[in-house]
Protein backbone atom coordinates (compact mmCIF):
# COMPACT_ATOMS: atom_id res chain seq x y z
CA UNK A 1 0.00 0.00 0.00
CA UNK A 2 1.21 3.74 -0.84
CA UNK A 3 2.84 5.34 2.10
CA UNK A 4 1.17 8.58 3.35
CA UNK A 5 2.82 11.32 4.18
CA UNK A 6 1.73 14.80 6.11
CA UNK A 7 3.82 17.68 6.15
CA UNK A 8 3.15 20.07 9.16
CA UNK A 9 4.04 23.60 8.47
CA UNK A 10 4.95 25.21 11.54
CA UNK A 11 5.89 28.65 10.43
CA UNK A 12 3.31 31.09 12.12
CA UNK A 13 3.77 33.52 9.07
CA UNK A 14 0.70 33.93 7.37
CA UNK A 15 1.56 33.61 4.03
CA UNK A 16 4.81 31.93 2.37
CA UNK A 17 7.79 30.50 4.43
CA UNK A 18 11.39 29.12 4.40
CA UNK A 19 9.74 26.29 6.37
CA UNK A 20 7.30 25.80 3.73
CA UNK A 21 9.90 25.99 0.68
CA UNK A 22 11.75 23.41 2.63
CA UNK A 23 8.61 20.98 3.45
CA UNK A 24 7.10 21.42 0.00
CA UNK A 25 10.87 20.42 -2.10
CA UNK A 26 10.62 17.20 0.18
CA UNK A 27 7.15 16.36 -0.93
CA UNK A 28 7.42 16.92 -3.88
CA UNK A 29 10.55 14.50 -4.01
CA UNK A 30 8.67 11.53 -2.12
CA UNK A 31 5.95 12.06 -4.27
CA UNK A 32 8.60 10.99 -7.05
CA UNK A 33 9.18 8.00 -4.94
CA UNK A 34 5.80 6.84 -5.42
CA UNK A 35 4.43 8.11 -1.54
CA UNK A 36 1.51 10.21 -1.28
CA UNK A 37 1.48 13.57 0.22
CA UNK A 38 -0.51 15.80 2.10
CA UNK A 39 0.41 19.32 3.79
CA UNK A 40 -1.53 20.62 6.29
CA UNK A 41 -0.44 24.73 7.97
CA UNK A 42 -0.49 24.53 11.42
CA UNK A 43 -3.17 27.45 12.68
CA UNK A 44 -2.49 30.39 14.34
CA UNK A 45 -4.68 29.21 17.16
CA UNK A 46 -5.84 25.88 18.03
CA UNK A 47 -9.01 26.52 20.43
CA UNK A 48 -11.81 25.07 18.55
CA UNK A 49 -12.42 21.68 18.83
CA UNK A 50 -12.88 21.01 14.60
CA UNK A 51 -8.99 22.63 14.21
CA UNK A 52 -7.82 19.77 16.91
CA UNK A 53 -9.90 17.58 15.60
CA UNK A 54 -8.27 18.00 11.95
CA UNK A 55 -4.64 18.15 13.43
CA UNK A 56 -4.75 14.76 15.50
CA UNK A 57 -6.78 12.57 12.40
CA UNK A 58 -4.56 14.17 9.97
CA UNK A 59 -1.40 13.05 12.11
CA UNK A 60 -3.07 9.67 12.88
CA UNK A 61 -3.56 8.58 9.23
CA UNK A 62 -0.27 9.27 8.18
CA UNK A 63 2.86 6.60 7.94
CA UNK A 64 5.44 9.84 8.16
CA UNK A 65 4.65 12.73 10.23
CA UNK A 66 6.77 15.66 9.05
CA UNK A 67 7.34 19.18 10.43
CA UNK A 68 8.77 21.86 9.16
CA UNK A 69 9.08 24.63 11.16
CA UNK A 70 11.60 27.71 12.29
CA UNK A 71 13.51 27.96 15.12
CA UNK A 72 12.90 30.41 17.96
CA UNK A 73 14.97 31.35 20.62
CA UNK A 74 16.72 27.30 20.34
CA UNK A 75 13.47 25.30 20.25
CA UNK A 76 10.45 25.04 18.19
CA UNK A 77 7.53 27.76 17.55
CA UNK A 78 4.75 28.52 20.80
CA UNK A 79 2.38 26.92 17.93
CA UNK A 80 4.21 24.10 16.91
CA UNK A 81 4.83 23.33 21.07
CA UNK A 82 0.86 23.65 21.36
CA UNK A 83 0.35 21.28 18.58
CA UNK A 84 2.67 18.91 20.17
CA UNK A 85 1.22 19.11 23.55
CA UNK A 86 -2.70 18.23 22.02
CA UNK A 87 -0.96 15.92 19.82
CA UNK A 88 0.44 13.97 22.61
CA UNK A 89 -2.61 14.15 25.30
CA UNK A 90 -5.06 12.84 22.08
CA UNK A 91 -2.75 9.85 21.55
CA UNK A 92 -2.26 8.34 24.55
CA UNK A 93 -3.52 5.12 25.33
CA UNK A 94 -4.61 4.93 21.74
CA UNK A 95 -3.09 2.25 19.37
CA UNK A 96 -1.72 3.17 16.48
CA UNK A 97 0.17 1.76 13.44
CA UNK A 98 3.74 1.95 13.35
CA UNK A 99 4.38 6.38 12.32
CA UNK A 100 7.66 8.08 11.48
CA UNK A 101 8.05 11.65 12.26
CA UNK A 102 10.67 13.54 10.88
CA UNK A 103 11.49 17.38 11.24
CA UNK A 104 12.88 20.13 8.77
CA UNK A 105 14.53 22.70 11.37
CA UNK A 106 15.58 26.18 10.00
CA UNK A 107 17.25 28.94 11.78
CA UNK A 108 18.74 32.27 10.48
CA UNK A 109 22.10 32.15 11.98
CA UNK A 110 25.07 30.14 10.02
CA UNK A 111 25.70 27.43 12.18
CA UNK A 112 23.30 24.77 11.54
CA UNK A 113 24.10 23.22 14.68
CA UNK A 114 21.91 26.01 16.50
CA UNK A 115 19.20 23.91 15.85
CA UNK A 116 19.59 20.77 17.46
CA UNK A 117 18.61 21.85 21.34
CA UNK A 118 15.00 22.36 18.90
CA UNK A 119 15.81 18.62 17.26
CA UNK A 120 16.37 17.10 21.18
CA UNK A 121 12.80 18.43 21.82
CA UNK A 122 11.16 16.96 18.90
CA UNK A 123 12.63 13.67 19.64
CA UNK A 124 11.36 13.76 22.89
CA UNK A 125 8.16 14.75 21.36
CA UNK A 126 8.41 11.62 18.98
CA UNK A 127 9.56 8.95 21.76
CA UNK A 128 6.77 9.76 24.19
CA UNK A 129 3.35 10.42 21.64
CA UNK A 130 4.36 6.99 19.91
CA UNK A 131 6.29 8.12 16.64
CA UNK A 132 9.94 6.22 15.73
CA UNK A 133 12.42 9.06 14.48
CA UNK A 134 13.22 9.18 11.56
CA UNK A 135 15.95 11.57 11.59
CA UNK A 136 16.29 15.68 10.57
CA UNK A 137 17.76 17.92 8.41
CA UNK A 138 18.89 21.26 9.97
CA UNK A 139 19.19 24.43 7.48
CA UNK A 140 21.49 27.33 8.53
CA UNK A 141 21.15 30.31 6.85
CA UNK A 142 17.70 30.49 5.93
CA UNK A 143 17.01 34.09 5.18
CA UNK A 144 18.93 33.28 2.27
CA UNK A 145 15.52 30.84 0.94
CA UNK A 146 13.52 33.71 2.05
CA UNK A 147 10.44 31.55 1.33
CA UNK A 148 11.57 31.21 -2.48
CA UNK A 149 10.81 27.47 -4.26
CA UNK A 150 14.18 25.87 -3.70
CA UNK A 151 14.20 24.75 -7.64
CA UNK A 152 14.07 28.33 -8.30
CA UNK A 153 17.35 29.25 -6.46
CA UNK A 154 20.11 26.75 -7.95
CA UNK A 155 23.43 26.47 -6.81
CA UNK A 156 23.09 28.43 -3.93
CA UNK A 157 20.66 25.77 -2.03
CA UNK A 158 22.99 23.09 -3.63
CA UNK A 159 23.77 21.54 0.18
CA UNK A 160 20.09 22.17 1.06
CA UNK A 161 18.86 19.61 -1.80
CA UNK A 162 21.21 17.44 -1.51
CA UNK A 163 20.36 16.88 1.84
CA UNK A 164 16.58 16.69 0.98
CA UNK A 165 17.00 14.26 -1.68
CA UNK A 166 18.86 11.78 0.29
CA UNK A 167 16.18 11.67 2.86
CA UNK A 168 13.27 12.07 0.85
CA UNK A 169 14.96 8.44 -0.96
CA UNK A 170 15.88 7.02 3.21
CA UNK A 171 11.99 7.85 4.31
CA UNK A 172 10.53 6.54 1.03
CA UNK A 173 12.17 3.05 1.35
CA UNK A 174 11.70 3.00 5.04
CA UNK A 175 14.73 3.98 6.76
CA UNK A 176 16.38 6.51 8.66
CA UNK A 177 18.07 9.35 7.55
CA UNK A 178 20.18 10.35 10.81
CA UNK A 179 20.41 13.85 12.29
CA UNK A 180 21.74 16.15 9.39
CA UNK A 181 23.15 19.49 9.73
CA UNK A 182 23.10 21.48 6.61
CA UNK A 183 26.37 24.27 6.30
CA UNK A 184 25.22 27.12 4.62
CA UNK A 185 26.73 27.63 0.72
CA UNK A 186 28.54 31.15 1.56
CA UNK A 187 30.75 32.20 4.20
CA UNK A 188 29.17 32.88 7.45
CA UNK A 189 30.45 36.44 7.41
CA UNK A 190 29.52 37.22 4.35
CA UNK A 191 25.97 36.13 4.95
CA UNK A 192 26.14 37.99 8.01
CA UNK A 193 27.45 41.55 6.69
CA UNK A 194 24.64 40.85 4.12
CA UNK A 195 22.22 40.28 6.30
CA UNK A 196 22.89 43.05 8.38
CA UNK A 197 22.48 45.21 5.50
CA UNK A 198 19.14 44.20 4.51
CA UNK A 199 18.14 45.25 8.30
CA UNK A 200 19.22 48.73 7.59
CA UNK A 201 18.04 48.69 3.78
CA UNK A 202 14.34 47.19 5.25
CA UNK A 203 14.17 49.65 8.84
CA UNK A 204 14.66 52.44 5.80
CA UNK A 205 11.66 51.38 3.72
CA UNK A 206 9.53 51.52 7.15
CA UNK A 207 11.12 55.01 8.29
CA UNK A 208 12.59 53.65 11.17
CA UNK A 209 16.45 53.20 10.20
CA UNK A 210 17.32 55.43 12.90
CA UNK A 211 15.38 54.04 15.66
CA UNK A 212 17.07 50.31 14.50
CA UNK A 213 19.10 51.10 18.00
CA UNK A 214 15.64 52.07 20.37
CA UNK A 215 15.32 51.20 23.86
CA UNK A 216 11.40 51.61 24.40
CA UNK A 217 11.53 50.13 27.58
CA UNK A 218 14.88 51.85 29.15
CA UNK A 219 14.85 51.55 33.03
CA UNK A 220 14.94 55.35 33.79
CA UNK A 221 16.91 54.41 37.25
CA UNK A 222 19.62 52.33 35.00
CA UNK B 1 15.10 44.66 44.24
CA UNK B 2 12.74 44.66 40.98
CA UNK B 3 11.46 40.91 40.11
CA UNK B 4 9.71 39.90 37.62
CA UNK B 5 7.62 36.25 38.35
CA UNK B 6 6.57 34.44 35.02
CA UNK B 7 4.40 31.12 35.71
CA UNK B 8 3.98 29.17 32.14
CA UNK B 9 1.69 26.69 34.13
CA UNK B 10 -1.58 25.21 31.83
CA UNK B 11 -4.86 25.72 32.64
CA UNK B 12 -5.75 24.42 35.92
CA UNK B 13 -2.82 23.41 37.57
CA UNK B 14 -3.49 24.46 41.23
CA UNK B 15 0.06 23.27 41.90
CA UNK B 16 1.91 25.69 40.28
CA UNK B 17 -0.71 28.71 41.53
CA UNK B 18 0.70 27.16 44.85
CA UNK B 19 4.07 27.67 43.93
CA UNK B 20 3.22 31.16 42.87
CA UNK B 21 1.76 31.91 46.02
CA UNK B 22 4.95 30.60 47.94
CA UNK B 23 7.49 32.68 45.89
CA UNK B 24 5.25 35.86 46.21
CA UNK B 25 5.21 35.33 50.30
CA UNK B 26 9.11 34.76 49.87
CA UNK B 27 10.01 37.95 47.98
CA UNK B 28 7.41 39.81 49.69
CA UNK B 29 9.91 42.92 50.55
CA UNK B 30 10.76 42.88 46.47
CA UNK B 31 9.11 45.01 44.15
CA UNK B 32 7.07 42.31 42.30
CA UNK B 33 5.83 41.50 39.03
CA UNK B 34 3.80 38.12 38.29
CA UNK B 35 3.03 36.76 35.48
CA UNK B 36 0.18 33.76 35.23
CA UNK B 37 0.51 33.50 31.46
CA UNK B 38 -1.89 31.40 30.86
CA UNK B 39 -4.47 33.97 32.44
CA UNK B 40 -3.09 36.58 29.48
CA UNK B 41 -4.10 37.34 26.16
CA UNK B 42 -0.59 36.49 24.46
CA UNK B 43 -0.58 35.75 20.74
CA UNK B 44 1.77 33.96 19.59
CA UNK B 45 5.07 35.42 17.78
CA UNK B 46 4.30 35.69 14.33
CA UNK B 47 7.52 36.01 12.57
CA UNK B 48 7.49 39.09 10.79
CA UNK B 49 10.37 41.16 12.31
CA UNK B 50 8.45 44.14 13.04
CA UNK B 51 9.94 44.59 16.17
CA UNK B 52 13.18 44.77 14.94
CA UNK B 53 12.40 46.82 11.35
CA UNK B 54 9.18 48.12 12.39
CA UNK B 55 8.68 49.10 15.65
CA UNK B 56 12.16 48.55 16.96
CA UNK B 57 12.34 47.27 20.58
CA UNK B 58 8.56 47.17 20.46
CA UNK B 59 6.35 43.91 19.39
CA UNK B 60 3.45 44.79 16.79
CA UNK B 61 0.86 42.67 18.37
CA UNK B 62 -0.89 45.17 21.24
CA UNK B 63 -1.00 42.29 23.95
CA UNK B 64 0.13 41.41 27.02
CA UNK B 65 3.19 39.72 25.44
CA UNK B 66 4.58 43.54 24.95
CA UNK B 67 4.21 43.93 29.30
CA UNK B 68 5.96 40.87 29.64
CA UNK B 69 8.89 41.68 27.51
CA UNK B 70 9.29 45.30 29.31
CA UNK B 71 8.77 44.32 32.86
CA UNK B 72 11.35 41.64 31.92
CA UNK B 73 14.08 44.15 30.64
CA UNK B 74 13.01 46.35 33.57
CA UNK B 75 14.09 43.93 36.25
CA UNK B 76 16.82 43.23 37.98
CA UNK B 77 15.78 39.42 38.50
CA UNK B 78 13.54 37.11 36.75
CA UNK B 79 11.61 33.80 37.98
CA UNK B 80 10.28 31.86 35.34
CA UNK B 81 8.47 28.40 36.33
CA UNK B 82 7.37 26.44 33.51
CA UNK B 83 6.51 22.11 32.95
CA UNK B 84 8.92 20.60 30.98
CA UNK B 85 7.64 20.01 27.99
CA UNK B 86 9.39 17.40 25.78
CA UNK B 87 12.23 18.62 27.24
CA UNK B 88 11.46 22.14 26.43
CA UNK B 89 9.05 24.67 27.72
CA UNK B 90 5.40 25.08 27.44
CA UNK B 91 3.16 26.54 25.34
CA UNK B 92 1.80 29.26 27.26
CA UNK B 93 5.45 29.90 28.52
CA UNK B 94 7.23 29.66 24.93
CA UNK B 95 4.25 32.02 23.63
CA UNK B 96 5.80 34.93 26.13
CA UNK B 97 9.12 33.82 25.97
CA UNK B 98 9.15 34.32 21.97
CA UNK B 99 7.50 38.06 22.51
CA UNK B 100 10.62 38.98 24.71
CA UNK B 101 12.81 38.91 21.38
CA UNK B 102 11.98 42.57 21.21
CA UNK B 103 14.87 43.08 23.86
CA UNK B 104 17.52 41.89 22.06
CA UNK B 105 18.82 43.30 18.47
CA UNK B 106 18.71 42.24 14.79
CA UNK B 107 22.84 42.73 14.88
CA UNK B 108 24.84 40.04 15.15
CA UNK B 109 27.70 39.06 17.55
CA UNK B 110 29.87 36.05 18.44
CA UNK B 111 29.79 34.52 21.83
CA UNK B 112 32.67 31.65 22.11
CA UNK B 113 33.05 31.27 18.24
CA UNK B 114 29.02 30.92 17.57
CA UNK B 115 26.31 33.49 16.33
CA UNK B 116 24.29 35.42 18.62
CA UNK B 117 22.31 38.58 18.70
CA UNK B 118 23.46 41.75 19.88
CA UNK B 119 22.15 43.04 23.24
CA UNK B 120 19.57 45.69 22.81
CA UNK B 121 20.24 47.17 26.40
CA UNK B 122 22.97 47.99 28.73
CA UNK B 123 21.55 45.85 31.02
CA UNK B 124 19.76 42.74 31.34
CA UNK B 125 18.15 40.67 34.56
CA UNK B 126 19.60 37.80 36.41
CA UNK B 127 17.39 34.72 35.76
CA UNK B 128 16.05 32.00 37.94
CA UNK B 129 14.53 29.18 35.50
CA UNK B 130 12.23 26.12 36.95
CA UNK B 131 11.59 23.52 34.82
CA UNK B 132 8.59 21.24 36.70
CA UNK B 133 8.06 17.53 35.78
CA UNK B 134 5.20 14.75 37.08
CA UNK B 135 8.04 11.48 37.03
CA UNK B 136 11.42 11.21 36.08
CA UNK B 137 12.42 11.58 32.33
CA UNK B 138 16.37 11.67 32.46
CA UNK B 139 16.18 12.63 28.43
CA UNK B 140 13.49 15.25 29.37
CA UNK B 141 15.51 17.17 32.11
CA UNK B 142 18.91 16.93 29.97
CA UNK B 143 16.98 18.91 27.29
CA UNK B 144 15.70 21.35 29.49
CA UNK B 145 19.40 22.24 30.95
CA UNK B 146 21.07 22.27 27.70
CA UNK B 147 18.47 24.85 26.53
CA UNK B 148 18.91 26.81 29.43
CA UNK B 149 22.62 26.90 29.83
CA UNK B 150 21.87 28.61 25.73
CA UNK B 151 18.63 30.51 27.17
CA UNK B 152 21.15 32.54 29.37
CA UNK B 153 23.14 33.74 26.37
CA UNK B 154 20.65 35.44 23.88
CA UNK B 155 19.57 37.46 27.64
CA UNK B 156 23.02 38.57 28.87
CA UNK B 157 22.06 36.94 32.01
CA UNK B 158 24.81 38.75 34.30
CA UNK B 159 23.79 35.55 37.26
CA UNK B 160 21.27 32.56 36.54
CA UNK B 161 20.85 29.46 37.43
CA UNK B 162 18.27 26.45 36.77
CA UNK B 163 16.70 23.64 38.58
CA UNK B 164 14.67 20.38 37.40
CA UNK B 165 12.02 19.73 40.30
CA UNK B 166 9.17 17.69 40.78
CA UNK B 167 5.65 19.50 40.00
CA UNK B 168 4.87 19.20 43.59
CA UNK B 169 4.87 22.12 46.67
CA UNK B 170 6.99 19.12 49.18
CA UNK B 171 10.38 20.92 48.94
CA UNK B 172 9.66 23.86 46.52
CA UNK B 173 10.32 26.28 49.54
CA UNK B 174 14.02 25.04 50.23
CA UNK B 175 14.96 23.92 46.45
CA UNK B 176 13.89 28.11 45.40
CA UNK B 177 15.42 29.46 48.63
CA UNK B 178 19.05 27.84 47.41
CA UNK B 179 18.31 29.36 44.01
CA UNK B 180 17.79 32.74 45.48
CA UNK B 181 21.19 32.05 47.23
CA UNK B 182 22.96 31.10 43.87
CA UNK B 183 21.62 34.04 42.23
CA UNK B 184 23.10 36.49 45.23
CA UNK B 185 19.18 37.03 46.37
CA UNK B 186 19.17 37.00 50.63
Amino acid sequence: MMKKVLLLIGSPKPGKSTSESLGQYLLDKLQLENVQVETLKLKRSLEVESDIQQLVSAVNQCDIFVIAAPLYVDTPPAMVMKAMEILHAKRKGVKLPEQRMFVLCNCGFPEAEQNQTAIAVYKNFARMAGFVWAGSVSVSAGAMINAEPLTKLGGMVKKITSALDAAAKSLASGGKCGDINVKPSVPGWLYLFVGEVGWRIQAKKNGCRKQLKAKPYQRISQ
Amino acid sequence: MKITVLSGANHGDEISREMLKMVSETLAQHELTIFNLNELKIDACLGCFGCWMKTPGVCVIDDAGRDVAKAVVQSDLVITLSPVTFGGYSYEFKKALDRIIPIISPFFTKIKGETHHRRRYDRYPSWISIGLMDGEDEEAAASFGKLEERRVMHFYCPAHTYRVLQHSTDGFLTHFEELLKKVGVA
